[in-house]
């Protein structure tokens, strides 16, 4: 069997659901927190994909832009997390709701 | 025909602008707190108005000033102008708006005097007279707004001037929140112009009607005009948004005089004989009805009403419908000429209750005055000649415009208004011969206060002497036809095609149309509802046995009429209850469903079963979140689904944006 | 188009060695003694800011750095100079609110720095690649920003909303990006316009395409505050530090627009330009998305007391007329966004300014506690008076002359969806009107208490007078003098069409 362009999408079409659904389910931030990073990494092997499949370098010259900035992402959400750990101690995102209304 | 305006015009707005800017920025430290710097900048625009209004007198019927300056020009050509057109309509109204303003600012100064506020008040009043001068003057729609929603903003501001009292707030507040659902209806209108006439010029609206940009298309330029009337039902408080000029009287009594009864609320009546020729026959007679049902409702009303202000607030109502009624029938310079002698009887009025008010130490309920006519004889003689002008007694100024309207609602063949109308006449003289026994003659009520009653000092009384002159006939003859049958534009575009009724847009009637002074009974029977009706207004409570207190009307319709026909009711219970019904449903939507459907397709997908830990959780704190919500009251439709919870954010923004998705994939495939 | 051309990023250029410098300064000075920091953060913005305003007057059609991937046009320069003045105000508010804070001088105004680099860039975005990263940078920025007041609870609430609802925007946006790539192979905004994409766009063949299209604007959602990414609004408004809310509304929010801009242009310009059947489905739902935001904006604001929160629905709101804008798609309408930023630069940054001062002295952001302001403070009322007035759209103000732009470009569309929005929008004028008065009538109805903290405030800086005066002056100069700032929208919105 060869591996084609739609084995890739199929794959990150796969990846993004488990983000949505992880995104939506978990309570546990740091959950929500990889839900998301598996989101924006399903978006990155499709951008590859297609550059894989139709020419062009730069697409994945850009996927490796996205992964250092989902790092500084992750980095702060972390910083913040912890933040939220130290005056509440726990992660449960529902559970943070005093701005509400 | 155009004639270049003089250069001075542009003064009437500078002068008690400037004025305005001193006051709120020195006011306080000024000698006197400032009032006599607003009182020189309307004498300026009043001298110059009057001066304007003898120089467009003296030009040749059908001629007007106009100047226009362009504003900005957008992309492709297209310019906005500020403009000043000046013709019969604008003219009558300037000098009725600075004399008017005028008087009120000098009653003013001794009515507000020590009062804590005083400068602010000063400011205030001056920066009412800029934008309902900006409100008279323009000539195109975008300007002419603007003023209509500045004087909406100071007469917000003026109501609740003395804001301490929560009512008088709230009053303010509903005020100006009934006038904007008038102006959305303004606002829809104006763009339904802007859109095919490609202009908010007036001349130019009428250019493009006049050249059949309309055609085929009557219906959007009956809505169109519905939607301009539609500003004008909430501005001069016509049925069935009249609701809040009543409450309005919480503001100071001058306030009442020169805004709520002289100048802004005439607007409405202003804007509607302005953009008369627009009006297609369903759009006026949707006008005439409304002003008709305006009239003889408000005229109830007031029958019960026991403080004085209110009385004249819903008089004031009453020929608000008049005047609408008039412009309506198709005789819009009927309804314009009833606006000029109607303010100044009525500021004459309100000014003439606010005298007593002072007298009495902010009393205003009938049940304390009674015989105050030996006290204030000046008060008195001034209220009674402004009564029977209102009462439309002949040899008063309200007789002629009162009969005007009444001939040009027989002629065009609007009968059932017509009765209406005589109704309405009857009504207006009866209550205001009911009031002016209780608050006048009689013995006194409230013997303590009426001790200690006394004239008004001479800066009160003269303006009240100058008003009662000017609601003698003597002044008006020949006034509307000088005035108000050939305002500008007009006779330039006859509007035929769409407007049967515009006759005055040709300046000529057609053959068949009688000279407006009717059969000679109507005379007398306007007169005779004038007279009588006074007389018995004021005859009923000689014997002594009746009081404020008696009902004049049947029960249920006294009941009908002093509830105000529940219309803040309807409002309130039909609009804010079911606002807080849909606030609860959404609560309850988002607490159960949308909650109910993150959790469940969450746990459904991940784990087999459906069993789970947050069914209990999620009645829980359904049940608390609701009644917390309903204990909320008004709890806001949108911001209900604001529950904090981030994941029903996430959820919420995924929903939508899937909608969306199927969205795209239906419509375009 | 191909050279590197550098020095035509000059105003960035000089962000960044400000923001270097400021960086090492911070790390050399010991917590309390940050001046230099801002020092070096306020020179490098002004700098900046004067060199876009030269570049602007030297420009030529548009001229391209980076290989084609960065351009310098009038749209741009526009831009780049609300973004330095968004960015000076702010950074005037910051520096009176520190002051109530005792650490973390030097971090907060560096974060600034880098936000206000990243929305230069921004304008000068021409392709998607230095759009996510340009985007990002601004995004991060403020995710620090919200979550800074690190002892309070609120504060991190909020940015933890913040940082999960960007995320998840982010991921949206960058898997727009990639089918849009996947589709025409290309991640120039231009060769998108010229590509033939558009006839993708409009028929059934072009499925990838608008997928990623729609996702790129729902990403986009998320910086405008728009349906269905409003959400985070109010809750951040709230918790975030005020001077960092001002910045969101302002900056952040006119960035969003910025590439929304930029994105519809390119994508769904030519499709209208045209004339294809799909331009008007694009259109609706493009109206769609602004009717369901100004219903929500101004639904919601209704009952708020806390003044933050209101400004945060009242965005919402605004995210809403100005995609009335967009849903035009043509020339009139972009200049009418443009002229709605620019009246609302002055006007929401002179109300933040106002809220500021005033949480400094009452520490509460309750519409109650607003009350005896009139009294107190009378040009601090002055000002925030004329602010929200401006907000509500009242005539003259600058306010007024936003809205009245936008109703007309959508307007003369002529077409039923587009009478439908109007009216929809003028509802939300009405509703709006009602609690922007509830605030006002507190400033000056209402007595403040006795004992209250409702004070004069004195010993407002410099800089801070100087932002209430510019604003006040600005609310009723883009309300009377409407002329020349047309014609900088009009200008710029030729050369956003131009491409």
């Amino acid at each position: 069997m060869s591996i084609g362009p739609y084995h890739y999408l199929g794959l990150a079409a796969a990846l993004f659901a488990i983000g949505v659904i992880g995104v939506v389910t978990r309570r546990n931030a740091i959950g929500v927190l990889i839900g998301v990073e598996l989101m924006l990494n399903a978006a990155n092997i499709n951008l590859v994909a297609f550059s894989r499949f139709s020419g062009g370098l730069d697409a994945q010259i850009f996927a490796i832009f996205v992964i250092v900035i989902a790092a500084a992402e992750a980095a702060v959400a972390l910083a913040i997390i912890l933040q939220l750990f130290e005056k509440r101690s726990d992660v449960d995102v529902d559970r943070a709701r005093t701005l509400r209304g | 025909m155009q004639v270049d305006l003089p250069s001075y015009v542009p003064w009437i707005i500078f002068a008690p602008a400037i004025a305005a800017l001193i006051q709120h920025f020195r006011g306080e430290k000024l000698p006197r707190k400032g009032d006599l710097v607003v009182i020189g900048g309307i004498l300026v625009s009043a001298f110059l108005s009057f001066r304007l209004m003898f120089e467009w007198a003296a030009l040749e019927p059908g001629q007007y000033f106009e100047q226009t300056w362009s504003w900005f020009t957008l992309a492709g050509g297209h310019t906005f102008t500020m403009g000043i057109v000046v013709d019969g309509l604008t003219a009558s109204l300037l000098c009725v708006v600075t004399l008017v303003a005028t008087l009120v600012f000098c009653f003013s100064t001794a009515y507000m005097k020590g009062d804590e506020y005083y400068h602010r008040f000063f400011f205030w009043l001056s920066f009412f007279a800029v934008s309902m001068l900006i409100l008279t003057l323009a000539d195109n729609l975008l300007m002419l707004f603007m003023g209509w929603e500045l004087v909406g903003l100071c007469s917000y501001k003026l109501i609740g001037f003395w804001s301490k009292e929560i009512p008088n707030a709230e009053a303010a507040k509903k005020a100006f929140i009934t006038t904007r659902v008038g102006d959305v209806g303004m606002l829809i209108g104006m763009l339904i112009l802007y859109a095919t006439c490609d202009s908010l010029s007036i001349k130019a609206i009428f250019e493009g009607v006049q050249a059949g940009k309309f055609a085929g298309s009557e219906t959007a330029l009956t809505w169109a005009g519905i939607g301009i009337f539609f500003g004008a039902v909430g501005k001069s408080a016509q049925f069935p948004l009249q609701i809040w000029l009543p409450d309005a009287m919480a503001g100071p009594t001058p306030v009442s005089a020169l805004i709520h009864a002289a100048t802004m609320v005439a607007a409405g009546v202003y804007l509607t004989a302005r953009m008369f020729p627009i009006f297609t026959p369903d759009a006026l007679g949707f006008i005439a009805w409304t002003g008709g049902i305006t009239a003889l409702l408000a005229a109830l009303v007031a029958f019960t009403q026991t403080d004085i202000k209110k009385v004249l607030a819903y008089s004031t109502v009453s020929q608000l419908g008049y005047m609408i009624m008039g412009v309506g029938v198709g005789a819009p310079w009927a309804g314009m000429f009833h606006l000029t002698t109607h303010a100044m009887f009525k500021a004459c009025l309100f000014l003439g209750s606010g005298s007593v008010i002072h007298a009495m130490h902010h009393a205003q309920d009938l049940k304390d005055m009674g015989g105050l006519a030996k006290k204030m004889p000046i008060t008195f003689a001034t209220f009674s000649i402004a009564t029977l002008a209102l009462a439309g007694a002949p040899f008063f100024s309200g007789f002629l415009s009162k009969d005007a309207i009444l001939i040009e609602a027989w002629e065009n063949g609007h009968g059932a208004l017509f009765f209406i109308g005589l109704g309405a006449a009857f009504g207006t003289a009866f209550y205001m011969g009911r009031l002016v026994y209780l608050c006048f003659l009689g013995k006194p009520r409230n013997q303590e206060k009426y001790d200690h009653a006394h004239e008004s000092p001479w800066v009160m009384t003269v303006p009240l002497i100058i008003l009662a002159a000017l609601s003698l006939s003597v002044f008006y003859d020949g006034f509307a036809d000088k005035f108000y049958r050939t305002p500008a534009y007009a006779a330039e575009f006859p509007i035929t095609e769409t407007n049967t009724h515009a006759y005055w847009t040709t300046g000529q009637r057609p053959d068949d149309f009688h000279e407006g002074h009717g059969p000679s009974w109507f005379h007398t029977v306007a007169m005779l509802m004038g007279v009588i009706g006074l007389g018995v207004g004021g005859a009923i409570f000689m014997s002594g046995k009746r009081n404020e207190k008696t009902r004049l009307l049947p029960s249920g319709l006294h009941d009908l009429a002093a509830g105000k026909y529940y219309m803040d009711e309807l409002y309130l219970d039909g609009f804010v209850a079911s606002a807080n019904r849909l606030a609860d449903g959404c609560t309850w939507v988002d607490d159960n469903i949308v909650d109910g459907l993150v959790n469940t397709s969450g746990k459904g997908g991940l784990v087999l079963g459906v069993v789970s830990a947050d069914a209990d959780q999620l009645v829980v704190d359904g049940a608390v979140n609701l009644t917390a919500a309903a204990t909320q009251g008004a709890g806001a439709v949108a911001s209900t689904a604001q529950s904090g919870r981030v994941r029903n954010y996430l959820a919420a923004a995924l929903g939508v944006t899937a909608v969306a998705v199927v969205l795209l994939v239906f419509v375009i495939g | 188009m191909n050279e590197w051309n550098i020095g035509l990023a000059m105003p960035e250029w000089i962000l960044a060695i400000s923001a270097l410098v400021a960086l090492f300064l911070d790390a050399r000075t010991p917590y309390h003694r940050k001046e230099g920091v801002g020092n070096a953060v306020w020179i490098g913005v002004i700098v900046a800011t004067l060199w876009s305003i030269m570049q602007g007057f030297g420009l030529d059609g548009k001229e391209y750095a980076f290989r084609g991937r960065y351009g310098l046009d009038a749209f741009s320069v526009l831009f780049k100079v609300i973004f330095g003045i968004t960015a000076m105000f702010v950074m005037a508010m910051s520096d009176t609110w520190l002051k109530r804070v005792d650490r973390g001088h030097g971090e907060f105004r560096l974060l600034t720095i880098f936000a206000t680099m990243g929305m230069f860039f921004v304008a000068s975005v021409e392709d998607f690649a230095t759009l996510f990263v340009a985007l990002e940078l601004i995004t991060v920025s403020f995710y620090c920003l919200t979550a800074f007041k690190r002892n309070d609870v609120r504060s991190i609430e909020a940015g933890i909303k913040y940082i999960v609802l960007g995320a998840l925007a982010s991921a949206f946006l960058l898997l727009g990006i990639a089918f849009i790539y996947g589709a025409t192979g290309s991640l120039l905004l231009r060769d998108l316009a010229s590509s033939g994409a558009a006839d993708q766009i409009g028929h059934a063949g072009g499925a990838l395409l608008q997928f990623g299209v729609l996702l790129t604007l729902v990403g986009l959602g998320f910086k405008i505050a728009a349906v269905p990414f409003q959400v985070w609004t109010p809750d951040v408004y709230e918790g975030a530090a005020s001077p960092v809310t001002a910045f969101l509304s302002m900056g952040s929010k006119a960035a969003g627009f910025v590439l929304l801009l930029k994105v519809v242009r390119a994508c769904l310009g030519p499709m209208a330009d045209s004339g294809l059947a799909a331009a008007s489905s694009w259109g609706a739902l493009i109206a769609l998305l602004a009717g369901l935001t100004i219903l929500y904006g101004n639904l919601g604001a209704m009952w708020q007391g806390n003044l933050k929160r209101l400004l945060g629905y009242s965005s919402i709101g605004h995210a809403g007329y100005l995609l009335m804008g967009v849903m035009a798609f043509n020339h009139a309408g972009f200049t009418a966004i443009l002229y709605y930023l620019m009246a609302y630069l002055f006007t929401v940054l002179g109300v933040f300014a106002v809220v500021v001062l005033v949480n400094g002295l009452t520490k509460s952001h309750r519409v109650d506690d607003y009350a005896g302001l009139g009294r107190t403070n009378p040009f601090l009322a002055l000002v925030l008076t004329c602010g929200l007035l401006s907000l509500a759209g009242v005539p003259p103000l600058a306010g007024f002359f936003g809205k009245f732009l936008i109703f007309r470009a959508v307007i003369a569309k002529g077409t039923v969806v587009a009478y439908s929005l109007a009216a929809v929008g003028s509802l939300g004028v009405v509703v709006s009107m009602y609690y922007y008065l509830c605030v006002v009538k507190r400033i000056y109805m209402h007595e403040a208490p006795e004992n209250g903290p409702m004070k004069t405030i004195s010993g407002i800086s410099r800089p801070m007078m100087a932002v209430l005066w510019i604003c006040l002056i600005g609310i009723f100069v883009l309300g009377f003098f409407v002329q020349p700032f047309m014609s900088l929208a009009e200008q710029a919105a030729s050369a956003l069409l131009a491409g």
